[in-house]
């Protein structure tokens, strides 16, 4: 049946149709609703736990404790709380934990703006933990997608054996879009390790071999290691190389969003060509530079101060337009006004 | 299309309002999108909604220009709108005292929130039953809340006096294919 569905409630949805049953979080806008939707569905389903912890240190913590002992776990945050689960982060791409974790992002840095829009945490999904990691990152712009990616990203968590994110934004999690969440077709992969006590005995944060135990300086099993843990995952994302691409033959200028601010220029396509990553991180490179051939312009369009555009230049190898909309404004009248100044009169 | 935009502050009812009126609309089987723009104090801070409601998929749900703007309070700027509606002395395109009507009419200034949500119902053209009000309003007061929406639902100019200053009859650009249900702007 169709009806009106916030992004954040069709987020847990798309966790409980993944098979989630077990959440840990402390609460945060702009993405506490996630948690007290599954405060309340614990109360109703004895088989889902719940804990609202004493920190998002912890949060993160009891959801790869969780995830060891056999559920599928997850949490939801904003960038505070995410900046403090990124030693967890870390360590549960080291132990190879399935898990899932939602930043609804508002802007930063610390407490900054609680319920303003921002997309302030790109590059901390991907470099906020020590070491080489290659996480995996969903970031929906609608209320449907929150449902699909959510429940996608707890499929992709147990392809990869890794904690995954998804990305959302204050607008996107705050947003109602009438939906029919029942006929949203989602693909489940199953629990795919054994939990604690039945399979692996050994779980350390240290480099380690295949049964666990830690190797600390043997430089060859790391190698092996790393290189056995990135090619899974650029086979698991390759799975999911979900993106947008509106062509325009009639302009040389390419513009790239994502979240909410695609959602906002989505009015520019009979002007412009847009491109939008949704599975954002690891970088779709391939797709970027086929998408990019053929526009002169390559403008990234987001609500930070370049981060993304930072990583399509490296990626494209060219000069990339950055228009940033900052401090919680994001709408097309600023987006229009910041591609005036930059295509039309040269600013800087 | 249609876009409206309801402003307030925290407090007097902006998400009760907005939900309800999207509620309704997509009980009719409009899309919409509504989406909130506050500031993290509960009480007393910038409380904008952003709705839209169309007949096909919405691209972009964040409102520049709307073509009605409900006017609460002054905390949020730059909100821009074909026809403003307004607590008085907010605007000067449509001022209704909905804080005193909200008293004079149900005892309480609360009440004001769901006069303006009866008045914005007819400016968009949508007629619902009490029944299909029942679904959508708050259980708390709801009989109460059920009339304040009737009663701003049919205000008039002569039931208000000074106020009430509509600058021109303005149409949506679309009109419902079902009678009754959305559609032209009700007279005033």
């Amino acid at each position: 049946m169709k009806r009106l569905v916030q992004g954040n409630e069709a987020i847990f949805l798309g966790a409980i149709k993944a098979g989630a049953n077990f959440f840990a979080g402390y609460p945060i806008s702009p993405s506490s609703e996630i948690l007290v939707l599954a405060a309340e569905y614990a109360a109703r389903d004895p088989g889902f736990k719940f804990i609202q912890s004493e920190d998002e240190l912890a949060a993160a913590n009891a959801i790869i404790g969780a995830s060891l002992a056999g559920a599928k776990s997850f949490t939801a945050t904003s960038g505070p709380g995410f900046t403090l689960m990124q030693e967890a982060i870390g360590y549960g791409h080291q132990v190879e934990i399935p898990t899932v974790i939602v930043d609804v992002q508002r802007v930063g840095p610390a407490t900054g703006m609680p319920t303003m829009p921002a997309q302030q945490d790109i590059v901390q999904t991907n470099y906020g933990s020590s070491g080489d990691y290659y996480p995996l990152v969903f970031y929906p712009n609608s209320v449907e997608e929150c449902y699909r990616y959510a429940a996608a990203a707890f499929s992709a968590a147990e392809e990869s054996l890794s904690p995954v994110i998804v990305l959302s934004d204050a607008f996107v999690g705050h947003l109602n879009e009438v939906v029919d969440i029942d006929a949203i077709e989602v693909e489940v992969v199953p629990r795919s390790r054994p939990p604690l006590g039945t399979g692996r005995r050994f779980f350390t944060g240290l480099a380690h071999d295949e049964e666990g135990k830690p190797r600390t300086a043997d430089a060859m099993v790391y190698r092996e290691w790393l290189s056995k843990v990135k090619a899974r995952h650029k086979k698991v994302a390759a799975r999911y190389s979900d993106l947008e691409f509106k062509e325009n033959t009639s302009t040389d200028t390419l513009l790239i969003s994502y979240g909410i601010v695609s959602r906002v220029i989505a009015p520019l396509a009979s002007e412009f060509a847009l491109f939008r990553p949704i599975r954002i991180f690891p970088m779709m490179g391939v797709e970027l530079r086929e998408c990019a051939q053929g526009y002169e312009k390559i403008v990234v369009i987001e609500a930070n101060d370049g981060q993304y555009a930072c990583l399509v230049e490296r990626e494209l190898k060219r000069e990339v337009i950055q228009i940033p909309l900052l401090g919680g404004r994001i709408n097309l009248d600023l987006a229009r006004k910041g591609l005036s100044e930059k295509l039309e009169r040269g600013l800087p | 299309m249609g876009k409206v935009i309801i402003s307030g502050e925290g407090g007097q009812g902006v998400r009760v309002v907005s939900h309800s009126l999207a509620t309704l609309l997509a009980n009719l089987g409009y899309e919409v999108s509504l989406l909130y723009d506050y500031d993290s104090a509960v009480r007393g801070a910038m409380s904008v909604a952003h709705l839209v409601f169309d007949k096909e998929p919405i691209a972009n749900p964040v409102v520049g220009e709307a073509d009605i703007l409900l006017k609460l309070s002054d905390k949020a700027d730059g909100l821009r709108a074909e026809k403003t509606v307004c607590e008085i002395g907010l605007c000067t395109d449509e001022e209704i005292p909905f804080g005193r009507l909200g008293i004079e009419q149900f005892g309480k200034e609360i009440f004001g929130n769901m006069i303006a949500l009866g008045r914005l119902m007819t400016l968009v053209g949508l007629e619902v039953s009490n029944e299909e009000l029942a679904k959508v309003l708050p259980l708390k007061y709801r009989e109460e809340n059920i009339s304040a929406v009737q009663f701003g639902s049919h205000l008039k100019e002569e039931d208000l006096g000074r106020g009430l200053q509509s600058r021109k009859k303005r149409e949506f650009d679309f009109v419902s294919e079902q009678p009754g249900a959305i559609g032209p702007e009700a007279e005033s």
